[in-house]
């Protein structure tokens, strides 16, 4: 059983009289343990798709199976229990400015009715994990850009969650902040055996990091499969242009040129 | 000056502060809860529901377009209802809870609106519930414009609750009135006159204090 099934999933938002079609009929599992990319064009839908997996976004028409169990069916109150199972982290981090690291990492456990003092230990446990043990009392608005996604990992990992998604968590990042960030993740994903669905419009991202990827083209699934042989073999016109995109910037990083630039 | 003038202005100060910590606390009793209603039901709400946000909008519009002096005497037969006098210092705080609430609904929902939309949805996705966004989030979040809005809206009903005084309303604004506009005795008037911006300065900077004080954005570690 897969651990995130996603079926015939079909997301319209109305704005004014107009449909727009952000997704449409994606379908996609992904498996315990598996570190799964999923890229794409900016708009071509990606963050409307993480966000249906924990049913921020309740979609249109299909269905997100979670350990086998449809979300559809769910009432509120279990939907917020079957969310607080599922960590995510974002971009912009949205750290809770007027908490602590820690009163941040504390947070998800007091939605959840867990004794301050236990929170506390287990908040410390997680701040040493991603290594900001020394952080604890600093305020989000004192953390550089890397610090603060490594308090949203702590914060994301605080209920034990079995699924971790990451939308764009490194774009606001500079290189090098990136691969630590990776990194970390790489590490967590092996002690924990956390399943990471990774969200990006870097192909690198998903070279670095993934097993499997699906490609988002204009709210439609063009290709998925293992990483691997989708780099070696692309066969939608979305994946040859991300990969090719991704070769010329390796190329130009490392001093090429392109070819009809030397003309 | 003679015992009994330090006497009335002791007491003028006492009403004053009464008046308008009375229909402050009151004012937010009712315009804090008006405000999270507000917002939450707004369009971009955590709840958005059209009707009930635009007949509250209505009623907060409404109120906030009459001029303080007309409410005060638009609303004296409620006054007698609910006091059972129109005049003195008790009988004012209706008309200024009345004339406050809408403004300070309107004061929270502006704050609310303030928070980053992204922590929001971050609560979402952790599990959190309406209430606990409301109570865990929001209210902490947007807790230094909310306190600038109290310090603001205490300012403000510092002043009505002076000009109060033209119609009895008791405090100081009352003892100028008498004094300075009815007996031509300038220097009480002046006397009121200054008691009434430092008790207006002292409420600025100690709310001004709290509100910078309690906020962790952008400011050195404590
Ligand atoms: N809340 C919304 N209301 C209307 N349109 C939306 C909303 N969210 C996303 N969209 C539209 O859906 C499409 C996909 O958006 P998104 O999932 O954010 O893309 P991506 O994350 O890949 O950049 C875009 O065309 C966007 O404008
Ligand atoms: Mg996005």
């Amino acid at each position: 059983m897969s651990v995130i099934e996603i079926k015939n999933l079909t997301k319209r938002y109305e704005i004014e009289g107009n449909s727009v079609v952000a997704l449409q009929d994606i379908n996609l599992s992904i498996e315990a343990g598996e570190i799964y990319g999923i890229i794409g064009m900016s708009g071509a839908g990606k963050s409307t798709l993480v966000r249906s997996i924990n049913y921020l976004e309740k979609p249109t028409e299909g269905s997100v199976l979670i350990d086998g169990v449809n979300l559809t069916g769910l009432k509120e109150r279990e939907l917020r229990r079957m969310r607080s199972r599922i960590g995510m982290i974002f971009q912009s981090f949205h750290l809770l400015e007027q908490r602590s690291v820690l009163g941040n990492v504390c947070f998800p456990l007091e939605l959840a009715g867990v004794k301050k003092k236990e929170a506390r230990e287990r908040a410390r446990e997680l701040l040493s994990m991603v290594r900001l043990q020394d952080k604890e009392t600093a305020y989000p608005a004192q953390l550089s850009g890397g610090q603060k996604q490594r308090v949203a990992i702590a914060r994301a990992l605080a209920t034990n969650p079995r699924i971790l998604l990451c939308d764009e968590a490194t774009s606001a990042l500079d290189p090098q902040t990136t691969t630590a960030i990776l990194n970390l993740l790489k590490e967590i994903h092996e002690a924990l055996g956390i399943t990471i669905v990774i969200i990006t419009h870097q192909m690198s991202v998903v070279t670095s990091i993934c097993d499997k990827v699906a490609i988002i083209d204009g709210g439609k699934l063009a290709e998925s499969g293992r990483v691997k042989e989708i780099f070696a073999k692309p066969r939608s016109d979305a994946a040859k242009e991300l990969i090719s995109g991704e070769i010329s910037s390796y190329l130009s990083a490392n001093g090429f040129r392109h070819t009809e630039e030397q003309t | 000056m003679n015992e009994q003038v330090v006497m009335m202005l002791l007491e003028g100060i006492r009403d004053t502060l009464y008046m308008t910590i009375g229909s402050v606390l009151i004012g937010y009793a009712v315009g804090l809860p008006f405000g999270i209603g507000l917002y939450v039901t707004g369009k971009t709400g955590l709840h958005p529901q059209p009707l009930f946000y635009r007949a509250g909008d209505f009623i907060c519009n409404i109120i906030r377009s009459i001029p303080f002096l007309i409410l005060l005497i638009l609303l004296i037969p409620l006054t007698r209802l609910i006091v059972g006098k129109s005049y003195g210092s008790t009988a004012t705080i209706v008309p200024l809870v009345i004339c406050a609430a809408p403004y300070i609904a309107r004061v929270v929902e502006a704050a609310l609106q303030e928070v980053d939309t992204g922590v929001i949805e971050a609560a979402r996705a952790m599990g959190a519930s309406t209430v606990q966004i409301i109570f865990k989030v929001l209210l902490v979040e947007a807790r230094t414009s909310l306190i600038t809005g109290f310090t603001i809206t205490t300012g403000i009903l510092l002043g009505y609750s002076a000009m109060s005084g033209t119609v009895g309303g008791g405090g100081l604004g009352d003892i100028a009135v008498r004094y300075g506009y009815y007996r031509w005795q300038s220097d009480i008037m002046i006397i009121t006159v200054i008691l009434l911006i430092v008790i207006f300065q002292i409420i600025q900077m100690v709310g001004m204090r709290i509100a910078t004080g309690l906020d962790h954005r952008k400011r050195g570690g404590d």
